[in-house]
C-alpha cells in the first residue's frame, strides 16, 4: 500500500474514531464511544475498510453486521443446514479479517466477501460432507391450509433438491449455487473459481445431469 | 442446423433465446427438446429450493459476537491492522539506533593487568560465554521494552520518528511476535548469536 493511500486511511480513521488512539491498538481494545460507532455505521464500505486498515478495529464489527446475512445465505446454500452455515459464516469473516489488507478495492467489498465465502465453502466441502437437513417438511405446513397437500409436496421436493445439491461434487455445487441463487454470470463464476467460462458451463451442465440422477435415485 | 445442440448451447439456451436455426432444430428434434425442457424444469426446482429459512432474530447478534470473539483471538499480525505495528516498528528503529550508539561504542580493551590474576587458559572462552549471556539478557530487555513502552511515552520523549520514516519502517515489519521484533533489532544491528 502506498504511503499516500495509507495517509488517507489514517485521516479517515482519525475522522471516524477520535477516541481510539494508536496506542489503544497495542493492548486491550478500548470500548469506542457510541458516537464513533454510530459514525462508522453511517460510513460506506470503502470508508469502513480504510478505517479498519488505519486501526479502527470497530470498523470490522460494522462490516460483519452489514454483510453477515448475505454471507450466511451463501453458506447455507452451499451446505444446506443452519449449524454448518453459522460455523462457516464465522470462518469466512475470520478469513476476511486476516485478508482485508489484501483487499484491493477494485471490486465491491460485498463481492470480495463473496469470493472469500466461496473459497471457504469449497475448502470446507472438500474436507467434510455437510450434515444433511433433517427437518421434516410437514413441520412447516399447517395441515388446515386448503393447499396443504400441495405445499407439503413442494416442501418435500425442496428438501430433496437441497439434499441432492449437497451431494454434488464441490465445483459443480459452487457453480450451481452461484449461477442460480447468487445470479452470477458464467464469466464471474469463472473468475471466482479460477477456471474458464467454458469449464463453468460444462460444470453447470454436469451439475444438472447429476442432480437429475440423484433425484431419481431417492426413495 | 442438423446436429444436436452441444452442452454449451444447451446451457446458453437456459438464459437466452435460441438462435433461429437452433430453434428450427429443437422444434424438429425430440431429443434436444426433451433435454432442454428437463434442464429448465430442474433449474426451476433448484431455484424454488433456494429459500433460506430465516434464523431467529437473536441469531444475528449472536453471530456478530461469535465473529468478534474469534477475530479477537486471532494474532494481530495476521490482520490488516497496520496501525498496530506502525508505532512498534518506529520504536524498533529508534531503539536500534540508541543501542547501536550505546552498546557498540568502541570500548577500551581491558588491559591484561585488569584481568583477574586467576584467569585461566580458557578465560577468553569463558568471557565469550558471559558476553553472549549478557547480550541475551539485553535482547530480552529490549524485547520487553518494545512491547511495554507506550507509543505516547515514546512520542513525548521525542523517540517516535516522523510519519515518512514510520511508513518506511512498517513495510519491512509483518510479524507480530516479540521474538520477531528482537530478531529484527538483531538484524538491524548486525548482531550475531
Ligand atoms: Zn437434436
Amino acid at each position: 500500500m502506498s504511503t499516500a493511500v495509507r495517509s488517507a486511511s489514517m485521516t479517515a480513521f482519525a475522522a471516524w474514531s477520535p477516541r481510539v488512539s494508536e496506542d489503544s491498538a497495542m493492548g486491550d481494545r478500548q470500548a469506542p464511544s457510541r458516537e464513533a460507532v454510530a459514525r462508522l455505521r453511517e460510513a460506506d464500505d470503502r470508508a469502513l475498510v480504510e478505517a479498519f486498515l488505519a486501526g479502527a478495529r470497530e470498523a470490522f464489527d460494522v462490516i460483519v453486521e452489514r454483510h453477515q446475512r448475505h454471507v450466511y445465505q451463501l453458506c447455507y446454500r452451499f451446505l444446506g443446514n443452519h449449524e454448518d452455515a453459522s460455523d462457516l459464516t464465522q470462518d469466512v469473516f475470520v478469513r476476511a479479517f486476516k485478508g482485508l489488507r489484501n483487499f484491493k478495492g477494485d471490486a465491491a467489498l460485498g463481492t470480495w466477501l463473496y469470493r472469500v465465502g466461496v473459497n471457504t465453502c469449497l475448502n470446507r466441502v472438500a474436507l467434510k460432507q455437510p450434515r444433511l437437513e433433517t427437518i421434516e417438511p410437514e413441520q412447516h405446513v399447517d395441515s388446515r391450509h386448503p393447499d396443504a397437500h400441495e405445499l407439503v409436496a413442494r416442501d418435500e421436493r425442496a428438501v430433496a433438491v437441497r439434499r441432492a445439491i449437497a451431494r454434488l461434487p464441490p465445483k459443480q455445487r459452487a457453480t450451481l449455487v452461484l449461477r442460480i441463487y447468487q445470479e452470477m454470470s458464467h464469466e464471474d463464476i469463472a473468475a471466482v473459481l479460477g477456471s474458464s467460462e467454458g469449464a463453468v458451463k460444462a460444470n453447470f451442465f454436469h451439475a444438472l445431469g447429476n442432480l437429475k440422477r440423484l433425484l431419481r435415485q431417492r426413495p | 442446423m442438423t446436429s444436436h445442440l452441444s452442452r454449451r448451447q444447451l446451457v446458453d439456451a437456459l438464459e437466452r433465446p435460441l438462435s433461429l436455426d437452433q430453434q428450427v432444430h429443437v422444434d424438429r428434434c425430440a431429443a434436444c427438446a426433451g433435454e432442454l425442457a428437463a434442464m429448465r424444469a430442474l433449474v426451476a426446482d433448484v431455484a424454488a429450493a433456494g429459500e433460506v429459512p430465516e434464523p431467529s432474530p437473536l441469531f444475528w447478534d449472536r453471530l456478530s459476537a461469535r465473529v468478534r470473539e474469534a477475530v479477537d483471538a486471532e494474532p494481530v499480525s495476521a490482520s490488516g491492522w497496520a496501525g498496530y505495528w506502525r508505532p512498534l516498528a518506529a520504536l524498533a528503529g529508534v531503539l536500534a539506533v540508541l543501542i547501536l550508539a550505546a552498546v557498540l561504542r568502541p570500548s577500551p580493551t581491558p588491559s591484561p593487568a585488569a584481568r583477574p590474576a586467576a584467569a585461566s587458559a580458557n578465560a577468553s572462552a569463558a568471557s565469550d560465554v558471559t558476553t553472549s549471556e549478557g547480550s541475551e539478557a539485553m535482547w530480552d530487555m529490549i524485547g520487553t521494552m518494545a512491547t511495554s513502552i507506550g507509543v505516547d511515552d515514546a512520542r513525548d520523549a521525542g523517540l517516535v520518528p516522523g510519519r515518512a520514516a514510520t511508513d518506511a519502517a512498517i513495510e519491512s515489519l509483518t510479524q507480530a511476535q516479540r521474538r520477531e521484533l528482537v530478531k529484527l533489532l538483531r538484524a538491524e544491528l548486525g548482531a550475531s548469536d
